[in-house]
């Protein structure tokens, strides 16, 4: 295993793939917080303070990483692993005797740790150009903790899905195309689930009275908005589904952390497990 | 070159990639016809009437996910298999290999477009009770300029496709690039269609509610209105958005004029750069 590990990580720091997805981290994590700035200064006219206008904006931006780095995982995991089908590495390290299951963890360490890699780029850059810019964070170091750990546990469970996708199907550009137009599946329900969840329950209308006075009238109840049994399973998908997890912590919108990491990592052991075992039973030809 | 067009066309027959994507757009069209007619029965009680253009169009937004997958995979192979080496070593010169490969492209995506269409026509014709909404003239002018687009997006696509040798980076490329703009410009399209000037209501100071008028701060104006709805216009996301989503037509003969262009600067580049590509 520590073989394979120090294989894997020789060509992990070679890798073009990886260094553009790191580039790519590192460029949004400085365009992030000086387009926030822009918005701050427009919005605000002349800043004058800027620790007391920062305090919020800082915040708004550097949990950004959550919202695409599920994609730019799918793109490169499914690239850097695929590779190893198409130039018959796996077959030689079966062949050098290593299991069929170290291989497997391996390969999924090693695109977990590329993909942390990437997050704390964006966190670093995000973090030197903003502080500076937008002040310190306002809100207490727990729920920045928290956050931080239930994210690096959203990129696990994406990662595990990815090497799942990666590891049994032998060709490269089918599994590219598979991660990347399933994590914007994923994507697009889960905006579909948040526009539905947001719903609000009541609805206010406004009337007019006969001296042309506008009045607002009794809340009616929302027939869109989600209730009972229904609200709970789109929920229950919401959290589930690691896009539902991103857009969570990218606006800072959840309210059960723990539910989130428990599905996480449920995720995460559920698709490494499978992914291994059908791994083991793969005919890699 | 007629030698060519036949051999691709030989090789899509064969392909279950081409029949599978086929048979997904002809699944999508019926689907979204049959949405129309089930929404119908459903309504019956208030005589709800469905339209064949309301989903008639989806396959504007549909098509440049698909090429985007289709092309890198269906193209990519001839690096991965060695085929384009043949083909030049049988004499065909390498204008003739690409332009082959961009008429195929624009053909698959013009056919992939026909199949979602005829399922939305037959379901559609008999069942849903509204027929077309659009005057002719209009219907026509987005049919042709959604198709037109179809090949753009088929040029752009067969660009880098075969640009680059390593089918598995070009299905990454098309495939992110693709979504990645489509979410920007929906994004683009929904500040272009912010309220220059928004209303509010709030009650004033006797508790009495009225409407304040507010310029609206995000209503892009003036030379960066202009930016923005060349970005749009110019570009086959932005145009899939619009022959997706509006009614009616707002610059169709600068978007038609677009795409052609678009689809001409590709094919140009695109064989520029296959000309001088090492093949190894």
């Amino acid at each position: 295993m520590t073989k394979l590990l120090s294989a894997n990580f020789l060509r992990l720091w070679k890798n073009k793939t990886f260094w553009v997805s790191a580039i790519i981290c590192v460029a949004s994590g400085v365009l992030a917080p000086l387009g926030e700035f822009r918005a701050v200064v427009s919005m605000n006219g002349r800043v004058t303070d800027l620790g007391e206008l920062g305090n919020l904006a800082l915040l708004e931006v550097f949990f950004g990483y959550a919202s695409f780095i599920g994609i730019l995982a799918g793109a490169f995991i499914s690239l850097f692993l695929g590779t190893e089908y198409s130039d018959g590495t796996i077959r030689n390290k079966v062949m050098a005797g290593h299991s069929r299951v170290a291989i497997y963890f391996a390969n999924l360490i090693v695109g977990f740790t590329a993909s942390l890699v990437c997050m704390a780029a964006y966190m670093a850059s995000c973090l030197a150009v903003g502080a500076p810019l937008l002040g310190w964070f306002s809100k207490p170091a727990s729920l920045i903790l928290t956050t931080i750990f239930g994210s690096a546990l959203m990129l696990a469970a994406f990662c595990a899905i990815f090497t799942f996708v990666t590891m049994n199907v032998s060709r490269k550009s089918t599994s590219v195309v598979i991660c990347l137009l399933g994590v914007f599946i994923m994507l697009f329900l889960a905006i579909y689930l948040y526009a539905r969840l947001d719903e609000p329950e009541f609805i206010q209308d406004y009337s007019f009275s006969v001296g042309g006075e506008i009045l607002p009238m009794e809340p009616e109840p929302n027939p869109q908005y989600l209730r009972g049994m229904e609200r709970k399973v789109y929920q229950f998908i919401f959290d589930l589904l690691p896009t539902g997890q991103s857009i969570q912590y990218n606006g800072l919108i959840f309210t059960d952390p723990v539910r989130l990491m428990v599905m996480s990592l449920a995720l995460f052991v559920g698709f490494s497990g499978a992914g291994a075992a059908l791994f083991r039973r793969k005919d890699l030809k | 070159m007629a030698n060519l067009l036949s051999a691709n066309l030989l090789r899509l027959k064969k392909s279950t990639l081409f029949w599978g994507t086929m048979i997904l757009m002809v699944v999508l069209g019926a689907g979204f016809a049959l949405q129309r007619v089930w929404e119908q029965v459903t309504y019956a009680e208030f005589n709800h009437i469905s339209y064949i253009d309301e989903v008639f169009f989806h396959y504007a937004l549909i098509i440049g996910v698909v090429m985007a997958v289709f092309i890198p995979l269906f193209f990519g192979s001839e690096y991965s298999d060695g085929t384009i080496r043949n083909k030049l070593a049988v004499g065909h010169s390498r204008a003739s290999v690409y332009l082959a490969y961009a008429v195929t492209a624009a053909a698959v995506s013009i056919a992939f477009c026909a199949a979602y269409i005829a399922a939305v026509l037959i379901v559609g014709v008999p069942f849903i009770n509204g027929g077309i909404q659009r005057p002719m003239p209009d219907f026509l002018l987005f049919l042709l300029g959604s198709l037109v687009m179809a090949a753009a997006y088929s040029a752009l696509f067969t660009l880098v496709t075969m640009s680059q040798s390593r089918k598995a980076v070009s299905a990454v490329v098309c495939l992110l690039g693709t979504l990645t703009f489509l979410f920007v410009f929906f994004y683009l399209r929904a500040r272009l269609s912010e309220p220059e000037v928004y209303t509010q209501l709030a009650p004033d100071e006797n508790g009495i509610y009225v409407e304040y008028k507010q310029s609206n701060p995000r209503y892009p104006r003036g030379a960066k209105r202009a930016a923005f709805e060349f970005i749009f216009d110019v570009s086959p996301m932005g145009q899939s958005i619009h022959y997706y989503s509006d009614y009616e037509a707002e610059r169709p003969g600068r978007m038609i004029i677009f795409a052609v262009l678009l689809n001409a600067a590709a094919t140009a580049t695109g064989s520029a750069l296959f000309r001088k590509k090492d093949l190894k």
